[in-house]
This record gives structure tokens, C-alpha cells and sequence, in this order.
């Protein structure tokens, strides 16, 4: 096992859990807005804002894993080390987003709710699913600062 | 800035005028009308009730609503209108100018014909689907055996023989062995193939049948009775299909006529709305006290509104009384936020919080510049900026947008010019190399320092919270309290910061210095919690609630920890567009014409989406960030927005004679 390939594994654990929790939580948010516009077309656009929400988990995991690229593909020989640093790396925004992805969408669904109900208050619902969002954000930044200070 | 002034007002005037004066009043949209609370000494008034007259009223209404709805829905079924890309979000709109609408609505006579014609016309195209079923579904059954040469006469056989027919899931040779099985003669015609099922006709003696019928029955084929059809099944089908025809040619009458009726559909529009302002009207007069001759209303109205009431009462020769007081304290009075132009669409974001309560301050005006930086640093670039600010424009000038609307518009116009302004700080235009030169500041190499910036704007904001939340505090006077309150805590939060951070910023000479500071700060904030306390008992009680002050400390960096999505978003943003120009210029450098289009195809798609997203992203957090943080040190809210009596339209959308 070389550091290249701990350091490439890194970059999937960053890309392949976040991706995943985007992909799963924009799914889930995208039938339950289906279903308010089955009701009611004109909600399209306030749906597509609350459906959209899940989707930023994936995009850092992404931002993560092309940063984590860049790097390794400069650096020739790493050792197994630095190949850990980069896999650690990974973690924060990987495994946050799956969990932040999938717990975002549950938000996002009950948000459908108050769209459908009470389309006046919709706005709140978008608040409340961009709290989940908060953790996301912060291993995002653990992520990012810990490939900034691999040497 | 702030809260504008509002008067309870107290209308009388005769009951005859109730109707007119309510309308004037609804056109007018200026007063929200209250219950009306009667004195104690008013008991001796002979008071009506007119509940029971509004319900049945409102009740009728609902009924012809109801009707009115169901004729859109079918032509807008049957004829819908496609929506243009600003209408899929805007939501389709019929728009009148006033002069139309009294044109339209002057014709409503013709609705029960519109409306009977519409019905008829619903329940003959809903015949002719069933008949079009009905004949398909036929046809489906014929249709495999069309083969069959014999008439429905013929299949009933003769005396002696007997003619069925069967649909069996095997090969011709397997039912041939099957039927061979039975040891009398019998004829057998294979009709059709259709995949697995083969059709087939078998004739045989009568007396004989039983024993065929056993075999066949035991192998799971089934007798086929068709349906009864006159000389051949060919004919019959021919027959359909001619049927088929005439029903699409009927349809198409239908349709004809459906678009013909669609042109009705503004007065059906325009009644409806109509309809719905009379039923918010009757709504209104439930409020009303109403004796045989005359009604009181009570309602409130902005202070620089009041003239204007009184001119169109005037105006329109009611015979009335007004009489306008302040409201009384403690009472809950709607709230009208009143800004200046600038501040004005950053109410929208108070909207849709909540509104403050009357007596607290209008937070709008201390939220503007933030958000205005914030969302700029989540969008983060000066392209997407100006993409955004060209939208709003567009929107503003070409959509026939409600208040709200236009005010969200206005808002977003506005913090555009925020992403425009930090994007020229870090040379950030569509992340293209070409301008990267101009920036003072490039967020991804210094993603350390960006960070520390975030930090430090929820510092100023947080403390500009706190010295808000002594602002009531300071205006009236109570500069103690605002000290104790406020002005040790936040020397506190400083002397902590200096203490952590000293080195950081090359303060570490004067580390005794802040110490000490940090310890009197912590002492005062305890001493202040024992304030108001009386005897020494209750003030020493009143030392461990300071240490929970203390702790609450954490709190507050927890709420600056908080800021750090402003780095997030702006980096995450920046990287991304930043990706999406290094591909299109590898796409478009990798050979001419097609590596163009492609390299075009990717700089526009890619940065549009993440236009979008950074957009979404930098609006939902720029928001939080007021919300939870800053309106945590001081806002309450909870507020009853001022909801005047007024039309609310929901299909018609009023516009100025020129526009049309």
C-alpha cells in the first residue's frame, strides 16, 4: 500500500459519503416536492428552492476531493503518512454530509408540509433545513484546513 | 426608520351606507378592521345580530365559487395555458387594467350562460371519452379474432354440431394431442398467434361437447364469448373504426368550442376575484356592532393615512362620525414597518421571520449592511453579481410583480451589488485567470485569514446586537442599566478574546493588563446580576445566576463559530466556479470550432449552476445568520402584521391603464 493510494482514498471517502447523502437527500426532497406540485404547479419555483437545499453536501465533498487532487497530483513519492493525512482528511466532510445530507432532506420534507399548507411561511421551513446545514459547513472547513496544512 | 404610528379609529354611520362604506373602504386598503369592543355602560343598546345574514351570505358565495372554480379547472384541463419560464415561479395572472375589470364585471350577466355552456359542454366531452372507451375496449376484444370468417349467426352452430372458441397459452400441436385424447371426431381451426396465446375454434358434435369441454378445461383454456357483433368481425371492426373517427371528430368540435369558450375565461376570473372581495367584505362586517339604524366599525389606520380616510368618506357624501384615539397601553397594535427606499426590501427578510412587536424597534435597518456583505461574501464573485443584478432589474421592469415580490426583487438587486464589491476585492469575475490579477485578497491560497475575517464580522455583529439590545436601555435615559446590562458583559467578552488571542495579535507585553481586566470584567458581571436585588440574602443568592451569565459566554462563541459558513460558502463557491472555467478552457483550447462550442457549453451551464446554488446558498445562510445570531441578542419579535381589509385577487392582477 503506497501513500498515493491512502492519499486517493481520501479523496473517495470525502467525494463518495457526501455525494451519497446529497444524492439520497435531494432524492427524498424531490419526491416529497412532487407531490406538493401534483396539488399545486404554481409552488414549483418555492419547491425547487427547499428541494435544492440537500444538494451543497455533495458540492464540499466535491470542492474536498478536487483540492485533495490538485495536491497529490503535485507532490511525487508520498509516504504512508501523508497518504493518512489525506484519508483523514476525507472524513469530516464525507461522513458529516452523508449524515447532514439525509437529516437535511427529513427537514426539507416536513418543509414541503408547510409549503403545501402554508405557503406564506415556507420561508421558515427553508431556515430550519439550513440549520442542519451548519455542520456540514464546519466539517467542510475541519476538511479543508486539514488539507491546507498537509506538508 | 422604525415602527410607523398608528390610531384605533371609530367609525359610526347609518346602517343603509354599511355596504357602500365598507367597499369604499376595502378599495381603499388603508384600515384593518378590529372587533369592536363596547363600553360597559352601552348595555342599554338594542344591538342586531348579523351573523346568521353573513354566513348564509358567505355560504352562497362559496357555492358559485365553487362553481366558477370547477369551469376553470376543466377549460384550464383541457386547454391549459403553457407558463412562461418567470410565470412557473410568478405563478399565471390575468391582467386588467381598472377600466377593464368595470367592463368586464359590468357583463356579468352573461356568466350563467358561460357557466351552463361550460357544464354542458364538460359533460359531453366527458360522454364521448366514455364512448371512446367503450368502443376501444371493443375493439381490443375483436380485434385478435378479425381473422374469424363467420358470422355471430354461425357461431351458434347448427343442430347437431357445436362451434366454440377458446384461448389456450400452448402450441397448436400440444392442443391438437390434447384433443386427440378424446376419442371422437372434431374439427379445429386455429384463428390466431398472439405471442403466447394461441385462438382457436373448435366444432364438434353436441352430444360429444361435455367430454371436449372436460379436457380442455382441465388444461386451464378457457372458453372466449365474444361480444355480439352482426355479419363479420372484419365488418364490426371496420364499423368501429368508422365510430372512432366520428368521436375524434366530435372531440375536435369540442375542442373548438372549449377555445372558443377560453376567451371567457377573464370575466370567469374576474367574477371569481369578485366574488372572493365580497366574501372578505362580509367577513369584515362580522366585526361590525350593529344597531337597526346605524353600525359601528373599529379598526386601525397609519397616522398619515387618517386625511386621506377622511377625504374619501367625505368625497363620497357618507353621513358618518369618526373619532381617532392612540392606542391604549398594552394593547396589541399591528405593525407597519416604515423605511426608507434603500432599507425598505431588506423588510422582506422581516416578513418572513416575524414582525416586531409594537413596542419593540423595527430591526430591519440594523440588518442591512450585514446581509448585504454576507450574502456578497458567500456569492463571492463580481460575474455572478452583475448576473444577478441583470435578473432583478429584468424582473422588476418586465414582471407585473405584488408588493412582495417586487420586494424581494428589490432586495436581492440590491446585495447583488455586495457580490459585485467583493468579487472586484478578490479579482474574482466568472473565476476567470484574466482578472484574478486585480484582487487584494484570493480566498482559497488565503483560506486562514479568511477565515479569521468571518470570525471577526460576527464579532462586530454580534456585539453591534448586544449594544442594540441596550439601545431602550440607552434612549430613555437609564445609561446604569445599560452599563451593568450590557456594557460590563461585553467588556467581558473583549477582556476574553484579549486574554485567548493575545499573542495572536502581538499583545502578549500586556498579558497582566487583560487579566486583570478579564477578572474585574467577570466581577462586575456577577455584581451586576445581584442588582435590583433586595438585602444581602437575595444579592448573595443572586452570585451563582452570574456564573451562568459567565458561561453563557460560550454561547457566545458558539454563535461566532456560527460565522464561519461565510468562509465556507465563499471558498466552496469560488473553487467550484473556479472548476468550471479551468474545464471550458481546457475544452476550448483542445481543438477550434467543436472545443469552442464545447468549452461555451461548459462556461455557461457550470456557472450557471453554480450561480444558482451559490446564490441559494449565500440567501438561506446571509438570513440564518440575522435570524439565529444576531436577532438572538435582542430581537423578539412576534408581532401582528398590519392586515388591512383590501382585495386579494387570485386570478386577477390590477395594473395602470398604460401598461396593458
Amino acid at each position: 500500500m503506497s501513500g498515493t493510494f491512502l492519499a486517493f482514498l481520501g479523496v473517495v471517502v470525502a467525494v463518495l459519503f457526501s455525494g451519497y447523502g446529497s444524492a439520497y437527500g435531494v432524492g427524498l426532497a424531490g419526491q416529497a416536492a412532487s407531490g406538493v406540485i401534483t396539488e399545486d404547479p404554481s409552488k414549483f419555483g418555492k419547491s425547487l428552492i427547499l428541494a435544492a437545499l440537500p444538494s451543497t453536501q455533495g458540492i464540499y465533498g466535491f470542492v474536498i476531493g478536487l483540492l485533495m487532487i490538485f495536491k497529490i497530483l503535485a507532490t511525487s513519492g508520498l509516504s504512508i503518512e501523508t497518504g493518512l493525512h489525506y484519508l483523514i482528511a476525507g472524513m469530516p466532510v464525507g461522513i458529516v454530509g452523508l449524515l447532514s445530507g439525509i437529516w437535511q432532506a427529513r427537514v426539507v420534507v416536513a418543509g414541503m408540509g408547510i409549503l403545501a399548507k402554508r405557503p406564506d411561511e415556507s420561508t421558515k421551513g427553508i431556515i430550519y433545513a439550513g440549520m442542519v446545514e451548519t455542520y456540514a459547513i464546519l466539517a467542510f472547513v475541519i476538511s479543508f484546513l486539514i488539507v491546507q496544512n498537509i506538508k | 426608520m422604525g415602527i410607523a404610528q398608528i390610531k384605533k379609529v371609530h367609525i359610526y354611520a347609518l346602517r343603509d351606507q354599511a355596504e357602500r362604506m365598507v367597499k369604499v373602504l376595502q378599495d381603499l386598503s388603508i384600515i384593518e378592521i378590529a372587533p369592536f369592543v363596547l363600553e360597559n355602560d352601552s348595555e342599554k343598546l338594542v344591538l342586531e345580530s348579523i351573523d346568521q345574514d353573513v354566513t348564509q351570505q358567505n355560504s352562497e358565495i362559496d357555492r358559485q365559487l365553487a362553481e366558477i372554480s370547477r369551469a376553470i379547472n376543466f377549460l384550464e384541463l383541457i386547454e391549459p395555458v403553457k407558463p412562461n419560464i418567470i410565470e412557473q415561479f410568478a405563478g399565471v395572472k390575468t391582467y386588467l387594467t381598472p377600466s377593464e375589470l368595470e367592463a368586464l364585471l359590468a357583463s356579468e350577466g352573461r356568466l350563467p350562460a358561460i357557466l351552463t355552456e361550460i357544464q354542458q359542454v364538460e359533460v359531453n366531452f366527458n360522454q364521448l371519452q366514455a364512448r371512446r372507451n367503450q368502443v376501444l375496449s371493443l375493439y381490443d376484444t375483436l380485434k385478435d379474432w378479425s381473422r374469424l370468417d363467420l358470422s355471430y349467426q354461425d357461431l351458434k352452430g347448427t343442430k347437431n354440431l357445436q362451434i366454440t372458441l377458446y384461448a389456450a397459452d400452448l402450441s397448436e400441436s400440444k392442443i391438437v394431442s390434447l384433443l386427440s385424447e378424446v376419442d371422437h371426431p372434431f374439427y379445429l381451426e386455429i384463428v390466431n398467434q398472439t405471442g403466447q396465446q394461441t385462438l382457436f375454434l373448435l366444432v364438434t358434435e353436441r352430444t360429444e361437447y361435455a367430454a371436449f369441454q372436460g379436457v380442455l378445461n382441465k388444461n386451464n383454456i378457457n372458453t372466449v364469448i365474444l361480444p355480439v357483433f352482426e355479419t363479420t368481425i372484419a365488418a364490426k371492426l371496420a364499423k368501429l373504426d368508422a365510430e372512432l373517427q366520428t368521436i375524434s371528430q366530435e372531440e375536435n368540435t369540442i375542442r373548438a368550442k372549449i377555445k372558443t369558450l377560453n376567451q371567457e375565461k377573464r370575466l370567469l376570473h374576474a367574477v371569481y376575484d369578485s366574488l372572493l372581495s365580497d366574501k372578505e367584505r362580509n367577513e369584515a362586517t362580522r366585526r361590525f356592532v350593529v344597531s337597526k339604524r346605524s353600525f359601528g366599525i373599529t379598526g386601525w389606520v397609519l397616522q398619515k393615512e387618517i386625511a386621506k380616510l377622511q377625504q374619501e368618506l367625505d368625497q363620497q357624501q357618507f353621513q358618518y362620525l369618526m373619532v381617532t384615539s392612540d392606542p391604549e397601553a398594552g394593547e396589541e397594535v399591528p405593525v407597519v414597518l416604515k423605511n426608507n427606499s434603500l432599507v425598505e426590501p431588506f423588510e422582506y427578510l422581516i416578513h418572513s421571520f416575524s414582525y416586531p412587536q409594537s413596542s419593540e424597534v423595527d430591526p430591519t435597518p440594523t440588518i442591512v449592511p450585514f446581509f448585504f456583505i454576507f450574502f456578497g461574501i458567500a456569492v463571492g464573485d463580481a460575474g455572478y453579481g452583475l448576473l444577478l443584478a441583470a435578473i432583478c432589474a429584468i424582473l422588476l421592469l418586465k414582471l407585473k410583480m405584488g408588493p412582495i415580490g417586487r420586494r424581494l426583487s428589490k432586495m436581492f438587486l440590491f446585495s447583488s451589488f455586495g457580490a459585485i464589491l467583493i468579487g472586484i476585492l478578490t479579482g474574482s469575475f466568472f473565476s476567470l485567470g484574466f482578472f484574478s490579477k486585480f484582487g487584494i485578497f484570493d480566498p482559497v491560497e488565503q483560506a486562514i485569514p479568511f477565515l479569521i475575517i468571518a470570525f471577526g464580522l460576527g464579532v462586530v455583529q454580534l456585539f453591534f446586537g448586544i449594544i442594540v439590545s441596550s439601545w431602550r436601555s440607552i434612549k430613555e435615559g437609564r445609561w446604569a442599566d445599560a452599563f451593568w446590562n450590557q456594557g460590563l458583559w461585553l467588556l467581558f467578552l473583549i477582556s476574553v478574546m484579549l486574554v485567548l488571542g493575545k499573542d495572536a495579535v502581538g499583545l502578549s507585553a500586556y498579558s497582566n493588563l487583560f487579566n486583570y481586566l478579564l477578572l474585574f470584567s467577570a466581577l462586575g458581571v456577577l455584581i451586576s446580576n445581584t442588582r435590583g436585588k433586595k438585602g444581602i440574602v437575595a444579592k448573595l443568592l443572586a452570585i451563582p445566576g452570574g456564573l451562568g451569565t459567565l458561561y453563557g459566554s460560550i454561547g457566545f462563541f458558539s454563535d461566532v463559530l456560527s460565522y464561519a459558513r461565510l468562509m465556507a460558502l465563499g471558498l466552496s463557491g469560488a473553487v467550484m466556479g473556479g472548476i468550471m472555467t479551468q474545464l471550458a478552457g481546457q475544452a476550448f483550447n483542445s481543438m477550434p470550432v467543436i472545443g469552442w462550442i464545447f468549452g461555451a457549453a461548459i462556461f455557461v451551464v457550470g456557472h450557471l449552476l453554480n450561480f444558482a446554488l451559490s446564490v441559494l446558498g449565500a440567501y438561506v445562510h446571509a438570513s440564518r445568520l440575522q435570524y439565529l445570531e444576531f436577532f438572538g441578542k435582542f430581537y423578539e419579535g412576534g408581532g401582528k402584521p398590519f392586515t388591512p381589509l383590501r382585495n386579494k385577487p387570485k386570478y386577477t392582477f390590477l395594473i395602470n391603464e398604460g401598461e396593458a
